[in-house]
């Protein structure tokens, strides 16, 4: 649980706050997203919480505890930290890298070398990486890595940075999904920062959005996409953001099970109801047939039911 | 005989005189080389974490760069007299500008990203520093070592002007005597001294650093 009360960081010399009386309450194992445009003071409340900024004025709890009552250092210790350009240290090989804070925190060789074997399967990379270099390394195989070493020490509160920014479009959804996965079955609080509205959709289980230093509004993927809380809201999540709603139904959840007709376009059960609106829009029918992994038929989705949602 | 043979012929048959100038030689530089360390590396971590330091620190260093190492010899013998001592701290001043500022700029151009990563992990600045900031500049320090060694191993040559001894000994010999084969005894083994030497420290070089750069 990570509680903040009116908290206000002013940096020296500027007139407007960075970040104006934020209150902000997240509950333990969700992922928040912190997003909005730049300036919009969301990286600052970030990294208010492991003190790389000190606020102003007002009060951050993490798990209870006023951060400002622990030193800075040992706090960090207990809080995972992801950013953008991952920062691997590039003379250390993989192993050593994840063993950082385990290192820090005076863990012995052989509960390391565990932790770090049960992380990379987590991550879904290679034990044999495990004695490379990060030059050695793609972008994604890179994020991944510094995942697992912000996850090392198990912290409760992990933050991430614009954890997806340095990879490639393709890629990044693949990640971004994967990371959805990983997050919830290590059952983190999770803070993130991005500008992009279709990440925070895809793994945020909370949306905080930002202008000016305050929380326009916070709350669900869904409320935030079918509620818009005012014009800001609404401008900043876009004019498709009807279609992007649907990105959070799985086609499986919505259809009629059946045996399904061999005449209509196929939709995988695990898509999302945007792509099956798709695929029905792209055949001009009314209908899709739903198929599983191993392509069988198991049941119908109609418009009807996409737009009822 | 050509030159290059009674040069060779005169370490030959005088042996001790010979032996005696290289070791001086090496003396003077291999102290030199050791108080630039001392004196420059601790200087780039002080520099480092007092960042309006760092102008006046280079700058004053740099200027000392400009100075020819004949003239930091001749300023050396009015403060210091003649002799081996004076030699050193004239080499030693030769070798820090290599030194302090690569160090420096090693230790000040570690990615940011990466600085940013330890501090957000919970590293303090002195395990930053020790386990970062150093490793990662340690190519720019040794490269720092090999120019100051290469100039110290050179410049040496110069000390016989205020009686430091040494190689260059027996240039300035061959040249009041008009003495070419005797200009060669000290000529030929400096010039290998500092081939060598940057060849040596080279290949130290990729040998300890050289899987980093290995994609």
């Amino acid at each position: 649980m990570i509680t903040m009360k009116n908290v206000t960081k002013r940096f020296d010399g500027t007139g407007a706050a960075a970040v104006d009386d934020l209150s902000l309450d997240i509950p333990d194992g969700i992922t928040v997203a912190l997003v909005g445009p730049s300036g919009c003071g969301k990286t600052t409340t970030m990294r208010m919480i492991n003190r790389l900024i000190e606020p102003t004025s007002g009060t951050i709890l993490v798990s209870g505890r006023d951060v400002r009552a622990a030193d800075a250092v040992e706090l960090r210790r207990h809080i995972g930290y992801v950013i953008q350009q991952v920062g691997l240290f590039p003379h250390m090989t993989i192993a050593q890298n994840i063993a950082s804070v385990p290192r820090l925190l005076g863990w012995d060789a052989g509960r390391i070398r565990a932790r770090s074997s049960e992380l990379m399967q987590l991550v879904g990379l290679e034990q044999s990486m495990l004695e490379r270099y990060p030059r050695q390394l793609s972008g994604g195989q890179r994020q991944r890595v510094g995942v697992a070493r912000a996850l090392a020490a198990d912290p409760p509160v992990l933050l991430m940075d614009e954890p997806f920014g340095a990879i490639d479009p393709i890629a990044r959804t693949r990640l971004q999904n994967e990371f959805r996965q990983i997050l919830k079955r290590v059952k983190k609080t999770v803070v993130m920062v991005t500008h992009d509205i279709d990440e925070a959709v895809r793994l945020g289980d909370r949306i905080a959005i930002m202008r000016d230093g305050r929380i326009v509004q916070y709350d669900t993927p869904e409320t935030i996409l079918s509620r818009p809380a005012d014009g800001f809201v609404e401008n900043f999540v876009g004019a498709d953001r009807a279609l992007k709603r649907l990105t959070l139904f799985s086609t499986g959840s919505i259809m009629t099970p059946g045996t399904g007709d061999a005449s209509l376009p196929r939709v995988d059960k695990d898509g999302d109801l945007r792509d099956a609106l798709s695929a029905i829009v792209a055949a001009r029918s009314t209908a899709a047939a739903v198929v599983d992994e191993e392509g069988k038929m198991i049941g119908t989705i109609t418009q009807a039911a996409i737009l009822a949602v | 005989m050509n030159l290059l043979g009674q040069a060779i012929d005169w370490i030959i048959q005088n042996p001790e005189e010979f032996n005696r100038a290289l070791g001086q030689h090496l003396l003077m530089s291999i102290t030199a080389i050791v108080f630039a360390l001392a004196i420059g590396l601790p200087l780039a971590v002080l520099i480092l974490r007092h960042g309006s330091m760092a102008a006046a620190a280079i700058n004053s260093v740099n200027g000392l760069r400009t100075l020819p190492s004949l003239a930091i010899l001749a300023i050396m013998m009015p403060i210091l007299g003649i002799g081996l001592w004076p030699s050193i701290v004239a080499l030693t001043i030769l070798a820090l500008p290599p030194i302090l500022i690569n160090a420096y700029i090693g230790l000040r151009d570690v990615d940011a990203d990466v600085i940013e990563a330890a501090t957000g992990m919970g590293m303090s600045e002195r395990q930053i520093l020790r386990k970062i900031r150093i490793p990662l500049a340690a190519p720019a320090m040794f490269a720092g070592l090999r120019t100051a060694s290469v100039q110290v191993l050179a410049g040496a040559t110069l000390a016989p002007f205020i009686g430091g001894g040494g190689l260059g000994d027996f240039i300035a010999v061959g040249i009041a005597g008009m003495d070419q084969a005797r200009l060669l005894v000290g000529a030929v083994p400096i010039a290998l001294l500092a081939l060598g030497t940057e060849f040596l420290l080279g290949q130290t070089e990729r040998l300890l650093f050289g899987e980093r750069r290995a994609a």
